[in-house]
């Protein structure tokens, strides 16, 4: 039963949330590349946000999960076999999340196990558009935001401190942007549910393009961010009725 | 799944370590000096991953602790954090 009314999902925002969600998984493919991961699984690096649950796998299983990151980023993001995408691209950010805990990787589990819950492709839609599983996807977005914030304004983020140590920032500027980001964090949620979605989208949009610039390691997050906010997106104004 | 989902979110909230979109919500203030035995100071980020943000103490303890195991040879360290000798 869904919290609120909840407009139709289009064809058009379920094609631009694959699309993003599996460019995020390729940018996620490019800065684990990047950043080092491969050298983690040779001994070379700390294990980093290592949950010791699973032990660190060697580094043809990183490979490998390499491999199924792409595949399925690619599939997605050319819209082709979009089914199988989902799937090969749950089982990668399970091996994934077993290895490093990022928030990214976090996120892209708790999609693809919702997305999983009913493949549906764009063609499937029906006029009505109420899929309760991809519900759940646009409520994740909400869920994100809230929480951000919320933990943030318990943690004292505002003073400005974190983000001045971080970004190397004065500290009345890094407190300006901070009351920025959790204004923001808390706005976006405030304007989907009073259905001024594409208001929304260009928030999300700005706040993670912002993020991005100043800690690239965070753009695989900010796609995943910008796909659930593209599902929330109404019909384009000439295809309403 | 939605109810499960926001109880555990809730939970996170008022847990400390516990994941739950916390994202450097809280970073800490802090300066460290790892030095091998010849007094050559080892830089700690030559050890993390490139995107890596040490952003509390307990991290940075455990990722000395990883050089000092993998640098056996270069020991024994002398480390600090905020001018205090850690065991």
């Amino acid at each position: 039963m869904a919290p609120f009314n909840l407009e139709p999902i289009t064809r058009r925002g379920l094609a631009g949330f694959y699309r993003l969600l599996g460019a995020s998984l390729i940018a996620r493919l490019i800065t684990d590349w990047h950043a080092g991961i491969y050298r983690v699984h040779t001994g070379e690096l700390f294990p980093w946000r290592h949950l010791p649950i699973v032990p660190l796998y060697p580094p043809a299983l990183l490979v490998l999960e390499w491999l199924l990151l792409g595949v399925s980023g690619v599939a997605l993001l050319l819209l082709v076999r979009v089914r199988v995408a989902l799937y090969v691209g749950l089982l990668a950010a399970a091996m994934g999340l077993s290895q490093r805990y990022s928030n990214q990787g976090a996120l892209a589990l708790i999609v693809l196990l919702c997305c999983v819950l009913q493949p549906t492709i764009p063609d499937d839609l029906d006029v009505r558009g109420q899929y309760p599983h991809l519900d759940l996807v646009r409520y994740q977005l909400l869920i994100v935001y809230v929480f951000s914030a919320l933990n943030k304004l318990r943690a004292g983020f505002t003073t400005g401190q974190a983000l001045a140590t971080l970004l190397a920032l004065p500290l009345n500027v890094a407190q300006a942007m901070s009351y920025g980001v959790v204004a923001v964090e808390l706005l976006v949620p405030l304007l989907l549910v009073t259905r001024k979605q594409r208001l929304a989208w260009v928030g999300v949009v700005l706040l993670h393009l912002s993020f991005s610039v100043l800690m690239p390691g965070l753009i695989p997050f900010g796609l995943l961010m910008a796909a659930l906010a593209t599902l929330w997106l109404p019909p384009l104004p000439r295809m309403a009725r | 799944l939605l109810v499960l989902n926001l109880s555990y979110c809730v939970g996170a909230l008022f847990t400390e370590g516990l994941p739950g979109w916390k994202m450097f919500e809280s970073v800490e203030v802090f300066s460290y000096r790892l030095l091998d035995a010849h007094g050559r100071s080892i830089d700690v980020r030559d050890y993390l991953p490139r995107d890596a943000q040490l952003i509390d103490r307990q991290q940075l303890r455990r990722v000395a602790q990883y050089i000092r195991e993998r640098e056996a040879d270069r020991g024994p360290f002398r480390f600090e954090i905020d001018g205090a000798v850690q065991p």
